[in-house]
């Protein structure tokens, strides 16, 4: 299964690659769901600086292999990504490789862009494409050994990197399955939320149970009354991600403000209800 | 003079467990403070976002209480009161000018959710409650205040 996905998603960039160079300008309704994706994804809590331009590159992201930058990804085409082709686009969100086939860290979180659907990756490029390209190289990544080593990331790609995308649960209502594809998708909401397993793998059995990455913790977000969310109710929730405000009416701080303010509070209504219904479904653990 | 040793110890050593003492009721007092500006932000949530029922002149009067107490958050974080039981960061005594700034914008912020709520109008009052909460309590609670765990 893993390989058909593979052979898929090598197909498809490959019939892309053909179409060519000159894709047809997005319509105003791709645009339009291409913000919203670029929202939800929160692109910019990473790729854009304190201060800085947007998407231009991030401030370092501290971890315990080391101090990670995000590039600029402004359609600058020297610095930015603004050469690269849909298909380099494709391999880059579902694969985790640059155009060169470099494979990237999954400090990028590919793993969960990998359950994007094609229509919405094609209409993220096409936003980004919009953003005022800015020309500023990006920093290299300043991690200690044996993490530095690159091409240990092909063995872990091979390996642990699965690009199938999101499939939709037909037991389940259509708004659980647009929370479910937003949270575990472009929302990459696991990448903080679930452990990970000693070679750095989301761990899925112990899914959204709450993560750790050196000193920083993250919540435990499944129904469990007394680690995770189980006391709040469909509003509650509904009203924390529209503003960050939690039951006791404490402001949410740390990178969630971040993933409120830049994210959740910019999606419609209907993609909020359908966040708080596929998390509220989530067993208490 | 071993006696004035002693003494000078006793001396110095109920100094320090004053100073302690002082930082510790500073920060439970503050905690008390913010707690109440959470029960007063979980009613005007309860009735400008989840629509409960409540009216904006209560919204207008919680938000009175917050945007008058204000203006008091840099006195109660003096030098020391980062040591205790409490998540606030040392980085606010780093940048305390920044931090009194923060204050200041949160204030004008907590006026201006007055003056919608004042005004009668719905929209704009949930939209000031909004920015009060992310860019005013959020504004503080990014950078100075540890995350829970």
């Amino acid at each position: 299964m893993k390989l058909g996905a593979r052979v898929r998603a090598a197909a498809t960039g490959l019939a892309v690659a053909l179409a060519g160079a000159s894709a047809p300008a997005a319509t105003p309704e791709e645009l339009a769901r291409g913000e919203r994706l670029f929202h939800i994804g929160g692109c910019t809590n990473c790729h854009t600086a304190k201060d800085g331009p947007l998407l231009a590159g991030g401030d370092p992201i501290g971890t315990p292999f080391g101090s990670f930058r995000a590039p600029n990804i402004t359609p600058d085409p020297e610095t930015g990504i603004g050469g690269w082709s849909t298909a380099d686009f494709l391999r880059a969100m579902r694969e985790g490789r640059s155009p060169a086939g470099e494979p990237y860290y999954p400090a990028f979180p590919y793993g969960s862009y990998a359950k994007m659907s094609e229509p919405d990756l094609l209409a993220l490029k096409a936003y980004l494409d919009t953003i005022p390209p800015v020309r500023q190289p990006s920093p290299p990544h300043e991690l200690s050994f044996p993490y530095n080593i690159r091409w240990g990331l092909h063995l872990w790609q091979w390996a642990f990197h699965d690009p199938a995308p999101f499939r939709p649960d037909p037991t389940r209502s259509e708004a659980w399955n647009r929370g479910a594809y937003l949270v575990l998708g472009p929302g990459h909401c696991g990448e903080c939320h679930t452990p990970r397993t000693w070679y750095g793998v989301l761990d899925q059995s112990r899914a959204f149970t709450g993560g750790r990455l050196g000193k920083e913790v993250f919540p435990n977000i499944t129904r469990d009354p007394d680690k995770g969310i189980g006391k709040w109710s469909a509003a509650d929730l509904r009203a924390f991600l529209q503003i960050g405000i939690k039951p006791d009416g404490d402001f949410v701080g740390g990178d969630m403000a971040k993933v409120v303010s830049n994210g959740t509070a910019k999606l419609p209504e209907a993609d909020r209800e359908a966040i708080v219904e596929f998390l509220l479904s989530l067993n208490p653990r | 003079m071993g006696m004035r040793i002693v003494g000078l110890g006793v001396v110095l050593g109920v100094l320090a467990i004053a100073g302690v003492a002082t930082a510790q009721d500073a920060i439970k007092a503050r905690q008390a403070e913010f707690k109440e500006f959470g029960r007063r932000m979980g009613a005007i949530k309860d009735i400008v976002i989840d629509k409960k029922g409540g009216t904006l002149a209560e919204v207008a009067a919680n938000a009175e209480h917050i945007a008058g107490k204000i203006p008091q958050i840099p006195s109660w974080f003096p030098n020391g009161s980062d040591r205790g039981e409490t998540r606030a960061l040392p980085a606010i005594w780093q940048n305390f000018a920044d931090f009194e700034a923060k204050a200041k914008n949160a204030e004008e912020l907590a006026k201006a959710l007055v003056a919608a709520a004042k005004s009668g109008d719905q929209a704009a009052t949930a939209q000031a409650f909004g920015k009060l909460g992310q860019e005013g309590c959020g504004g503080c609670h990014r950078p100075y205040r540890r995350p829970e765990n």
